[in-house]
């Protein structure tokens, strides 16, 4: 452990979470599984034992400056896939590495007053069945599926993920500024888990009553308790990754999801603590909400928003973090890219609430190439103070 | 028996199997609201 270097980069993170200026611009990764692609694994090679998955997921630390990182390692097994016979929505693609989601929504849309009625009988005895039938006709093989769940999911979060956020810490002196608290207004809950896209944009259009009723719904079952609850920590900051807003008007955003979307800013805001949104998609649209809650209460990463634009509207008001697109690292040149990196840093980072990082998280072989190496070293040089 | 009942019950007796030698905050996963968790896998 390298004690100075690591209080340098924390100080540094600290200080753009507190919108000052350090003395340089930090970094922050979005690391995934290409994080074992740039190590000459596949991610499902990783899963040996604790050491080899911290030391292959950390890797890219070796090459590339990064002071913190949003959420790092993987999030499922190849293990609960077969455990489930295969019908889940997230798995290991052919490169075992990427993982894929396949959405398969269970709800129909005539199905929004059994939800509204008991959300947990509906989900347990109608939506369920539907998915895992033989959950409920095996006890036996029920049994043994729901232990390889909860081992697979323990290796994950505690055995081997406490060795990755050890090492990335101790080792690396990078911060993971998100912790274990993930929340979400609860429009993107009913799309997530009940609906999908589909259904969710035409149910925005034919039952709104219906949608507002399950939303609110929602809320009790999913979120009041943890909203009723101070974190105990304010830090790490809590996170959410919001799927709806890019395909919802200002109107509909009103509606059916900024309230809640409020409401979480302000209990974290209260709590002393922050809300880290990867603003998917493009939230230009409904950007000047976010001047009504507290300032720098909200950090923002930019995805396919115009992060020049972003910055002149929400730069003084919120904590910013992006400039790097992946799809122009991979198919563009580096001095286009460190081009590119130098106007963000000129333009965001003056005045401090700004972290230099990706649109998108590093999911797949390739995600983390030498470009994106060099871009983050140069942005690291270049982004004095 | 409902399906909702079947469930407490088969995840009370995972939690009690002296045989499954795990940790007890990996037991402690199946508590974690495992039905949300069983329609998002």
């Amino acid at each position: 452990m390298n004690e100075e270097l690591n209080n340098m980069k924390w100080e540094n993170v600290n200080a753009a979470l507190e919108h000052k200026e350090g003395s340089y611009v930090p970094t922050i990764a979005f690391p995934g599984p290409a994080a074992a692609s740039w190590a000459g694994k596949t991610a499902c090679e990783t899963l040996v034992d604790p050491d080899t998955y911290a030391a292959t997921m950390t890797k890219v630390f070796e090459d590339m400056w990064c002071d913190c990182t949003i959420d790092h390692g993987l999030s499922t097994t190849p293990n609960i896939e077969k455990a489930f016979h295969g019908n889940v929505q997230n798995k290991f693609a052919p490169d075992g590495t990427t993982v894929e989601h396949l959405q398969n929504s269970l709800m129909k849309s005539d199905e929004y007053p059994q939800l509204i009625e008991n959300t947990e009988s509906f989900v347990v005895d109608v939506l369920l069945p539907r998915k895992f039938p033989w959950l409920f006709e095996n006890k036996e093989e029920a049994k043994k599926a729901l232990k390889i769940l909860a081992e697979q999911q323990y290796k994950l979060f505690f055995d081997y993920g406490f060795a990755l956020y050890g090492k990335m810490q101790d080792e690396y002196g990078v911060t993971p500024i998100v912790g274990e608290t993930f929340v979400s207004p609860c429009l993107d809950l009913l799309f997530d888990s009940f609906r999908g896209f589909s259904g969710m944009l035409t149910d925005l259009r034919r039952k709104p009553k219906e949608v507002l009723e399950a939303v609110d719904k929602l809320w009790y079952v999913y979120c009041e308790d943890i909203y009723e609850t101070p974190m105990e920590n304010p830090f790490p900051f809590a996170e959410e990754m919001p799927h709806m807003p890019a395909y919802l008007s200002p109107k509909q955003f009103d509606e059916f999801y900024w309230p809640q979307q409020k409401k979480w800013i302000d209990k974290l805001s209260n709590d002393g603590s922050k809300l880290v949104i990867l603003f998917e998609g493009k939230w230009k649209h409904v950007w000047d909400r976010f001047k009504d809650v507290a300032k720098d209460s909200v950090i923002i990463m930019c995805d396919d928003d115009d992060i020049f634009e972003l910055n002149e509207a929400l730069g003084d008001h919120h904590i910013i973090t992006g400039g790097t697109q992946l799809a122009k690292i991979r198919l563009d040149s580096k001095e286009n890219n460190i081009n590119r990196a130098k106007a963000v840093i000129d333009a965001c980072a003056p005045g401090g609430g700004f972290m230099y990082g990706t649109d998108k998280n590093w999911i797949s072989p390739g995600d983390i190439n030498q470009n994106l190496i060099d871009v983050y070293n140069f942005a690291h040089e270049y982004g004095r103070y | 028996m409902d399906n909702v009942t079947y469930l407490n019950e088969l995840i009370n007796e995972l939690m009690s199997d002296e045989e499954w030698d795990v940790p007890e905050d990996c037991k402690g996963i199946l508590l974690w609201g495992i039905s949300k968790s069983l329609l998002d896998l």
